[in-house]
């Protein structure tokens, strides 16, 4: 009895589909296309008389240049803005020649104002020498400055304190999160092995394996994710350099790479004794 | 239907012709649906995935750009939307949908293991036994990605490397389990 896979999984194909073209017709959203202008119309337009033809040709004759045209046009747009943003450019470089003028100026003038008034304070108050009380006067704004650029180096420290506790403290919580994630995963290990142990299957610890591919399948309409990994190193029953398909534990989900080393435990759904076909599933990693 | 047939299926389709959806729909219709009916083992929900995805196909036909390999571009696309869906439902019990008495059924898949199991270890018996199973029957027998695989080359006519993309396998995982599909059902009587 040879009979073709081609032949029978073609058969096999064709008498499970349902009909569901009224159904996706029916839902079809209409498109404002070309397609509904009828052959009538059609023929109603290539019937056209001879003048409208040779309009339309000459149209079409047109058309051709339509590209030229935008590229002049492009052209022709881009050396204005060019043209228009050299132009601004020079205004721009005189504007700033004259702002240059006018705030060399302005500084001159103020020199001059706080020189003024530095000789008045010095007159009505403390007979201290001009020289003297600009020193002193400079010296104090100078502190000035020292106290503000310190006030304000302090107000930086605190900030950066601040900030930097509240992300040792979100860090904190984050890492006990964290822990305590993975503290409740070691227990559902834990629980997950002695169970398993109870049922008599074999449960292979910390076994080096190589993860060689990865893939997902559907099963019973749940993706899965299973990898192909080669033992480097035997267990009691699976010779080493063995490759063997491990199914991922909902507990674990995508984690390892490909081409990588790790250090596994997994388990085999089926005693030892049992020849039917044993499946591996991982447990930690 | 050739890649030119297909574009120019396409090209009708962006400017409005069901026809042109309708020669897609009846050319691929089987192929597609068995597919997703073999990923989501639910008649209803397979039924829903392929109506929406015309409806995708017919959005997708303004932005259609002519190419080789259309076959593969539709089961990808195909295949995304149902891997979505599994996705979206994953909380959902599927399952119980599947073990309805109409996917055994349809599969024959319990018939089969249980055929298969109670003949174990008598290997002529289990020879005869293989040998009398359908073609359903036979296939229910390969895993999941077997079957995949087997449907993709045999009924869609993909090439491996088109296949191994779409699976995101190594091309030699894929020719070899592709191998290993083929050995099983020459087991049970078929050939290529």
């Amino acid at each position: 009895m040879n009979k073709s896979i081609k032949t029978e999984l073609d058969n096999l194909i064709n008498s499970q589909t349902p009909d569901l073209w009224d159904r996706i017709e029916a839902s079809l959203p209409e498109k404002s296309g070309v397609a509904f202008v009828g052959t009538e119309r059609m023929a109603q337009a290539e019937g056209y008389g001879n003048n409208k033809q040779n309009h339309l040709s000459k149209k079409n004759k047109n058309k051709k240049w339509y590209p030229v045209y935008g590229t002049v046009g492009a052209a022709a747009c881009l050396c204005v803005v060019i043209f228009a943003l050299s132009k601004n450019n020079l205004l721009l470089g005189t504007n700033m020649t004259e702002t240059a003028e006018y705030t060399a100026d302005y500084l001159e003038s103020k020199t001059a104002e706080e020189s003024d008034s530095a000789e008045i304070t010095y007159e009505s108050a403390e007979g201290y020498g001009e020289t003297n009380y600009e020193e002193a006067e400079y010296e104090e704004s100078d502190c000035a400055g020292v106290t503000n650029n310190m006030s304000e180096e302090l107000a930086e420290e605190e900030f950066t304190a601040s900030d930097f506790s509240d992300n040792v403290m979100a860090e904190e919580s984050a890492s006990e999160a964290t822990g305590e994630m993975e503290s409740e995963k070691e227990k559902a290990v834990q629980s997950k092995i002695e169970e398993l142990s109870k049922q008599g299957l074999t449960i292979h610890e910390n076994v080096s394996v190589k993860v060689d591919c990865r893939f997902e399948e559907a099963v019973e309409g749940e993706l899965i994710i299973i990898y192909e990994v080669t033992l480097l190193k035997g267990t009691e029953f699976i010779e080493e350099g063995t490759t063997i398909q491990l199914k991922t534990d909902p507990l674990f989900e995508d984690s390892l790479k490909e081409g990588e080393i790790y250090q596994i435990t997994f388990y085999d759904n089926k005693p030892p004794y049992d020849s039917s076909n044993h499946e591996y599933f991982l447990l930690k990693y | 239907m050739t890649d030119r047939q297909f574009w120019e299926c396409m090209s009708l389709m962006k400017q409005g012709d069901k026809n042109a959806l309708k020669d897609v729909y009846e050319a691929y219709m089987p192929y597609l649906y068995s597919y997703v009916f073999q990923m989501i083992k639910n008649k209803e929900n397979a039924e829903d995935i392929v109506s929406d995805f015309f409806l995708k196909l017919w959005g997708l036909a303004d932005a259609y750009e002519p190419g080789k390999g259309h076959k593969a571009w539709l089961i990808q696309i195909v295949r995304n939307m149902t891997i979505d869906f599994i996705r979206k439902h994953k909380r959902e019990d599927l399952t119980d949908f599947a073990t309805e008495d109409s996917y055994e059924e349809e599969r024959g898949y319990g018939k089969a293991s249980q055929a298969l199991s109670r003949e174990k270890g008598q290997h002529t018996a289990e020879e005869q036994v293989v040998s009398r199973l359908s073609f359903k029957e036979a296939l229910s027998t390969l895993k999941e990605t077997e079957q995949q695989i087997i449907h993709m080359k045999v009924a869609g006519e993909l090439t491996f490397k088109e296949i191994s993309k779409i699976l995101e396998m190594p091309i030699g995982t894929v020719t070899w389990k592709y191998q290993s599909a083929i050995k099983k059902l020459r087991r049970c009587g078929y050939y290529e």
